[in-house]
């Protein structure tokens, strides 16, 4: 019979290690994960054009400047850019979290193609 | 552009070396050696399975060794499936190999999982080999239960196809499609709730009666026989079905033909409580259940389907295994691949955080299922879901209403196949 995961020593040490734990990389986790959640409709490719809204409904997020993701976002969230798949999607998101999520899409670059420092990246 | 911010991966290095530190330190003391890093297994290489086994492998890196087990040397998605059937994609463009996830640095291996011992926890193999786990992430599918429609089994799904696994079953399926005559008719039998896909049937009737239509055949007529009274995204199938093919599709409850009581492959017929249903192709979409490894395992409730706690996914009978995708019971969230992905990036994360120890992020449950209802004419059901009440349940949805402008149709067509392009980049790579 299985039960709960026993609290083994490796958990109890970790548990130390994470007395540490900067409070910004636990937060990296959870923005993230947002951000693997975005890539559920808008898919990072290599092919995206300069302009991302030009070409799709869902467009590539990957490497946009965090402002006007951010601006996307916001304005999606309060209604004052119409789109329901959106609305809910960042319902209950608040602003530092918006923000936080525009500037992680940003410094993920597209594949094949360099991020903002030059280094080639991985999808969001 | 100025690099102003690092991405995840350099903060995470900082984390990671935290976890390792740690880690070294508890094994060198046990074993005086290197520490093999915490092993996650994934059973089922879907759109749960593939998503969660890349999800773990990129926010977890080599603090975590990630195993993804699958049978198929390629995946054909049952979504997009009723495109090929209607003859708008080709079986090539809705199939998918596993390289992609052997770059990520996961470990592919192709094998029939015969049994998990959830004592010993490992998963057993065809072979004989077993494969460790600290963590299991299940996604096993359906199984489709032909013996709960008398007269139906898997030979017969070979005269009256099923196509509700894609495959051989969707070619043949089309094939069967592309052969009848110009006065056809077609008995399309629908199962109870819940099955995968709630809006599949509905839109492979749409296509199907398209394909009719646009091929000569507008005399062709296709009958539902449902196990249901009403079925998702009713009143906007129905207005379409006549817009685009009228005439050409009917829908029976069981209010209607007195419920399906046995198929005859020999006659092509169905014996309802009303009637007798003759037809020149005969589909059945049979009732379903949790795939058999994962009932095996006494994962699953009585009905046949895996309980889950909301939080993570995770098994209420085991806390060493999550289940995701149709194989699970996730509320109000239907059975759908954009889900099972959802479910697969919730269960990724909570295990990571579990095993390395990391704060677990809230999951934000989503899901957007579109349909077609003719090739420029697509409409669209979704939510954001949460834990409420100890189950999954809708926070925020959404849905398409009937008699919206064709270009709000036209563009859900275009969301559909951008989706299909994010999913499969997302699984595969």
């Amino acid at each position: 019979m299985t039960g709960q995961p026993a609290k083994r020593g490796v958990a109890a040490v970790l548990g130390a290690a994470l007395l540490t734990m900067p409070a910004a990389a636990a937060d990296d986790l959870r923005i993230a994960y947002l951000a693997a959640t975005c890539a559920g409709c808008h898919a990072p490719r290599a092919d995206a054009p300069a302009d991302p809204a030009a070409d799709s409904p869902m467009p590539a997020l990957a490497g946009r400047p965090a402002d006007d993701t951010l601006a996307a976002l916001k304005a999606y969230r309060d209604g004052q850019r119409p789109s329901a798949v959106m609305a809910a999607a960042v319902a209950g998101l608040d602003d530092a979290t918006l923000a936080a999520l525009a500037r992680h899409l940003e410094a993920t670059s597209p594949p094949n193609r360099p991020n903002a420092s030059g280094q080639p990246g991985a999808a969001p | 552009m100025t690099a102003t911010r690092q991405p995840f991966t350099a903060t995470r290095r900082r984390v990671l070396g935290l976890a390792m530190l740690a880690t070294g330190v508890m094994a060198v003391s046990a074993r005086g050696a290197t520490p093999a890093p915490p092993r996650i297994v994934v059973l089922g290489g879907g759109a749960g399975g593939a998503v969660a086994a890349r999800t773990a492998k990129r926010l977890g890196g080599e603090a975590v060794s990630v195993t993804l087990v699958e049978a198929a040397p390629s995946y054909v998605t049952c979504f997009f499936s009723n495109w090929v059937i209607a003859g708008l994609r080709a079986m090539e463009d809705i199939t998918h190999g596993y390289a992609g996830l052997a770059a990520d640095g996961i470990a592919v291996v192709h094998g029939r999982a015969e049994a998990i011992d959830r004592d010993a926890r490992a998963i057993r193999l065809a072979t004989g080999e077993t494969i460790p786990y600290d963590r299991l992430i299940l996604a096993p599918g359906i199984a489709l239960r032909h013996e709960a429609v008398p007269g139906y089994s898997e030979a017969a799904a070979l005269t009256m196809p099923h196509a509700w696994k894609a495959g051989p079953q969707t070619t043949l399926l089309r094939s069967r499609l592309e052969a009848l005559g110009p006065t056809a008719s077609i008995v399309m039998l629908v199962p109870p709730n819940p099955y995968r896909c709630p809006p599949g049937p509905y839109e492979r009737a749409a296509l199907m009666a398209h394909r009719l239509k646009a091929t000569g055949r507008a005399g062709a007529r296709l009958t539902i026989l449902d196990a249901k009274e009403t079925f998702s995204k009713q009143a906007l199938f129905q207005e379409g079905w006549e817009r685009h093919t009228p005439g050409m599709v009917q829908w029976l409850p069981p209010s209607v033909h007195g419920g399906i009581l046995s198929v005859d492959p020999a006659t092509n017929s169905v014996e309802t409580g009303l009637d007798v249903f003759s037809g020149d192709l005969i589909t059945v979409i049979p009732p379903q259940q949790a795939a058999p490894i994962a009932v095996d395992a006494g994962l699953a409730d009585p009905d046949g389907w895996c309980p889950v706690v909301p939080a993570a996914m995770r098994s209420p009978m085991d806390s060493f295994v999550h289940v995701i995708g149709d194989a699970a019971k996730a509320g109000e969230m239907p059975k759908s691949a954009f889900a099972a992905a959802s479910q697969g990036r919730v269960a990724a994360v909570a295990v990571l955080a579990d095993l390395l120890g990391w704060p677990r992020p809230e999951p934000r449950y989503f899901n957007t299922c579109w349909s077609l209802i003719a090739p420029d004419d697509g409409v669209k059901v979704g939510a954001l879901y949460g834990e409420k009440a100890g189950g999954i349940a809708t926070v925020k949805g959404f849905v398409s209403q009937p008699g919206e402008p064709a270009a709000e149709r036209r563009r859900a067509v275009d969301e559909a196949e951008n989706w299909y392009a994010a999913i499969t980049a997302e699984m595969f790579g």
